[in-house]
This record gives structure tokens, sequence and C-alpha cells, in this order.
């Protein structure tokens, strides 16, 4: 798995130099798409809308439509200047209840792992949340962009999770009304729900058209022979191994007799 | 913690060395062409790690169940390796190793599957055993295993003959053979001279830090090494590379070099990379009729040094 972040977790006077992992991974199936008769590869071409000439990445400059057909320019100085100094050491600047936090919050997962010779001042950190029941706040930048995370201790481990700003959560479209319930009714309908009760196990959930997509595809390369799904043992590394050890033997052998015979 | 517990076992490492050579007092095994491998079995899993302490299981899933095969639990180390035409194929593992789509990984697995070749034990009947010489950990490794099948096995070894066994190696066109002393204890992370290799080309590690776009549009990688926080600039390998080598390869601004050395102005800087370059064993330090092998993952960029 590739490193998704590397930087250093910076908490009151210590550093602990960690990587961060991603913890999922795109299962679904992607298509390229080909040209029907030659089955070569579609590429786009970019061309001006103005006069219709294909330009290249040097000819293209970025534009915000501030009106309709009205545009600031931004050249790729004038954004560099911008960026955030690419610090990607993992402030921690609060530590706060693990409840503090509004699930809607959250965005992506990582796996936060210390680096060689980090296990102990990160198992210090870990253990600490972990008791206190607390998780830290930190900040960082990944890529190009400024992060909020919460560093989550597990029982093995721990996960950093990216947090969304307060201003990219929206406000619920309509508030719901409270109503006034019967408690009969309340108690009919959570009736219904106990029985429904089961162990949550993620891996009953499937996404079921993938898996038919991939069944498909794997059924024509076998087709088309492209895998040898039976492959037997002819191709077998025991086999290359002891042909070497026999080869020898019999070679010694033949020089035993012609010592021997010599002799 | 035992050292099953704890994982993180760093392997011994295995000297260069030319020229074969015969001695009772060693044995000699095939060196096979793949990736080390350490290998944590018992009833409930198969733990694969390579020389960083990296999972490799998601990538290899025709191993799980390698462990059905063991009779104790037990820490081996061995080289994980694919076979094509009927010999180590180290292009097309390291492929794999780079795979990342569990389907694709699927797909390759019943195409090229791999195979885990087990050559020491370290732990065995709830025991670390790396203290035992060489000989007695090979009794502990048969012992370990109740059957081999095409996914695992044992290395086989000869006893004496390192320069016949290195001469059919040779011919059979293998990487090599390593020769370990019968006495030899296992140092973990160490490089020792009780282990030796005698190999047809010669490799080493180089940092990947940029290409340069030759004029009958062939690339050539720009090598370097890594010494107390700097690169060190190594020079430039074409063989080997192709376009495919250097389309994923992640650019950045800035030449890794303070000074920029000659014939490098054409440059594109990229983010370093770990790679394995093969070269004709020579006397000087040189890469002669270097050749590009393929990057790595399985080592960190301040190891290349």
């Amino acid at each position: 798995m590739a490193v998704a972040h590397k930087g250093s977790i910076s908490m009151y006077m210590v550093l602990i130099p960690t990587s961060l992992y991603k913890t999922t991974t795109d299962n679904t199936i992607h298509f390229n798409q080909l040209d029907k008769e030659s089955k070569a590869r579609i590429r786009y071409k970019k061309y001006c809308s103005h006069c219709g000439k294909e330009v290249s990445s040097e000819d293209i400059v970025k534009g915000y439509e501030y009106e309709k057909g009205r545009y600031v320019t931004m050249t790729e100085d004038e954004l560099e200047l911008l960026k955030t100094n690419k610090d990607r050491t993992i402030h921690l600047v609060q530590c706060s209840k693990l409840n503090d936090i509004d699930m809607l919050y959250y965005d992506k997962n990582y796996y936060v792992v210390p680096d060689k010779g980090a296990e102990k001042p990160f198992e210090l950190l870990r253990q600490s949340l972990l008791s206190l029941k607390m998780i830290g706040i930190a900040k960082t930048v990944i890529g190009q962009s400024e992060k909020t995370i919460a560093l989550y201790p597990l029982k093995d481990g721990m996960i950093a999770k990216t947090l969304y700003y307060y201003d990219e959560i929206v406000e619920i479209p309509r508030k719901i009304s409270k109503m006034k319930l019967d408690e009969k009714e309340l108690e009919m309908t959570k009736l219904i729900l106990k029985n429904m009760e089961k162990k949550f196990m993620a891996s009953d959930f499937k996404d079921e058209y993938q898996e038919r997509l991939k069944e498909a595809i794997w059924q024509k390369i076998k087709g088309n022979n492209v895998i040898a799904v039976d492959q037997g043992e002819q191709s077998n590394i025991i086999d290359l191994m002891e042909a070497l050890q026999k080869s020898l033997e019999q070679s010694e052998k033949g020089n035993k007799h012609e010592d021997q015979a010599g002799a | 913690m035992s050292l099953f517990q704890n994982k993180n076992v760093k392997p011994m490492l295995i000297k260069n060395k030319q020229p074969a050579f015969n001695d009772e007092n060693w044995i000699y095994e095939l060196k096979l062409d793949g990736c080390r491998c350490i290998a944590y079995l018992d009833i409930n899993e198969t733990d694969l790690r390579n020389k960083r302490d990296l999972s490799l299981i998601q990538k290899f899933p025709e191993l799980v169940d390698i462990n059905k095969l063991i009779s104790k639990r037990c820490i081996l180390d061995g080289e994980l390796i694919i076979l094509r035409n009927g010999v180590p194929d180290f292009y097309e593992l390291q492929r794999r190793t780079l795979l990342a789509d569990p389907f694709k990984i699927r797909l390759a697995a019943a195409q090229l599957p791999a195979s885990f070749v087990a050559y020491d034990c370290l732990f065995i009947d709830d025991r670390d055993i790396t203290k035992l010489p060489l000989m007695e950990r090979k009794e502990c490794l048969n012992s370990a295993l109740r059957l081999e099948d095409s996914r695992i096995a044992i290395s086989r070894y000869i006893e004496k003959n390192g320069i016949g066994l290195y001469q059919l190696a040779e011919e059979r066109q293998l990487e090599g053979v390593v020769a370990k002393r019968k006495d030899s204890l296992y140092f973990q992370g160490k490089r020792s001279s009780d282990w030796i290799k005698f190999k047809r080309l010669l490799d080493d590690d180089y940092i990947v830090v940029g290409y340069i776009r030759k004029q009958d549009n062939r690339y050539s990688l720009i090598l370097a090494k890594y010494k107390s926080g700097n690169f060190i600039y190594k020079g430039h390998v074409t063989a080997g590379v192709t376009i495919e080598t250097i389309r994923n390869m992640p650019t950045i601004k800035k030449a890794p070099f303070t000074l920029l050395p000659v014939g490098n102005d054409e440059a594109v800087w990229t983010k370093p990379l770990v790679c394995t370059i093969e070269y004709m064993p020579n006397t000087k330090k040189v890469l002669r009729e270097a050749v590009f092998k393929g990057i790595r993952t399985d080592i960190d960029i301040i190891d290349v040094e």
C-alpha cells in the first residue's frame, strides 16, 4: 500500500514521525473508451471554442467565471504565491471528547502508522487518548490542501479522519417538526424494529452489479484463454530445483566413474 | 512478546561476492529472482511481510492458504517468486506488487500465481531459533511443513559443489547461487559474510530522481544515492527503460541536487523512487552495461546509500 501522506505528529515538544495510509480501495470496474473498429484507445483533443484551433497545455490559462461569459484569469505563478507553505507536519492543536464532533464533519479515513523507531511515543499518545476517551485535533497540509484532522485512537492502532470545514456543511433543507406520538404506537414500532435486529457484518453487503460485472469480464477473459486456470504442476519451482540437483549428482557420479577408470 | 507476536523480523542480508567456490563447510542453493519475504504462519493466518515489514497478502491472495500446510506455528524466511516459462520472473512479481485493484490482482493471480520458497526457519515450537546453526534450522524448516505444493516449497540445497551449481544456474539463465556456512547463525538485518551470493549479473538499488527524453524517443533515468540527507548524483541508465516506466512518475519542479551535473539541462525531475539496476560484474565500482530492472516499493529511499 502506498503512503498517502508522510509527516510527523507534533505535540508539545515531541515529534512522532508517522505515515498515513488509505483505508479504502477503489473496487469498481473502470472502462476505457475504444474505437469500435480498431479497438484503439480514444484520446481527447482540446480546442478553442472561439476559433476551433487545437491548443496544447502551454496555450491554456485558468479563468474564473465571475459573471456569465466574463472571466478573471490567474497564472500558475500567481496561484503558486497563494499556496499554503507545504507544511506536512501534523500539528496537534487541541484535544476534545470523542462525541464533541458531529458525524457530519467526518470525511476521509487514514491509518496512522508510526515510522520505525517512533513506536514508543506513538503508543504513549494512543494509550493516553484512549484512556481519556479523547481525540486529538490537528492541522496539516495533505497534497495541496490544508486539512483539519481528528486523531482517533483504536484498540490496535490509530485512524486519522479528515474533517469538513464548518462552512462546507450545509443546513438541512427543511426543519422537521416534532410530532406528538402515541405511546402505544411507539412501543409497537420499537417491537417491529427489535425483531429486525442482527449484528452488523460489513461483509454481508455487496455491490451486486459490480460482482456480476466482474464475473462477466472474468468469463470473457477465460473464454479467450488468456487465463490458464488449470496450470497443473507442470510449472513448479520444486521441479526446477530438483532437476538441477539431479543433474549435478549425475555429473558428479560421472566424474567418479571417470576417475576410477583412469586409476 | 515473542518473535511471532512482535512480527517486524528484519531478514539477514547476503554479501555480493564472485567467483563461486567449493567448500565442504558450506551449502549452496539457487538464488531465485523474486522478493524477500518473511512468512508468519499459524493455524489461523498467513501473514507475509516484505523487507520493510509491510503486509503482502492483499497482493498475493493465492497464498492465503499456505498456512494449511504447516505442522506447527512458525516464522519462515524465503523468497516470493512468480514462475514464467519455468523460471522465476522478477518483472512479473514487481508488476504484481504495484497493483492495487483487487480484481486486477485476482486476474493476475489466476494467470501467473506466485509461490513462496522457504529457505530458513526462525521460530518454531514457540521458540526463537535464530541462534541455532543453519543446518539445525534447515531441519526445523523440514519439520515445519507437512506438505509442499505449487504455492509453498522448501528451497533445495546441495553440498560442496558450489561451482557446479553456479554453472548450471548460469546455463539456465537463472539469477545465481547463494552459499551459506553450515554453522552460520541468523543475525537479523545484518549483512553477513556467512551468506554469499554468486550472481551472473550484479544488482544494486538506486533512486530515480528524474528522466531525460532522448531524440530517438527513448528515455534515460537519472540515478542517485542518498547520503546524510542529500541526493548524490550517480549517472544515467537507458536500457530497460520504456515509456511505461516514466508514464506514472509524478513530476516535481526542483532538481534534488544543489549543483546540477552536466548533461541534465533537459531533465524532468520526479518524485524520488527506489529502483534496482543490474550490471555486469567488474573490478571498478562502475555501472557497466547497466539495465533498469524495475521500481521497487519494499525499500525506503533513506536506505539507498
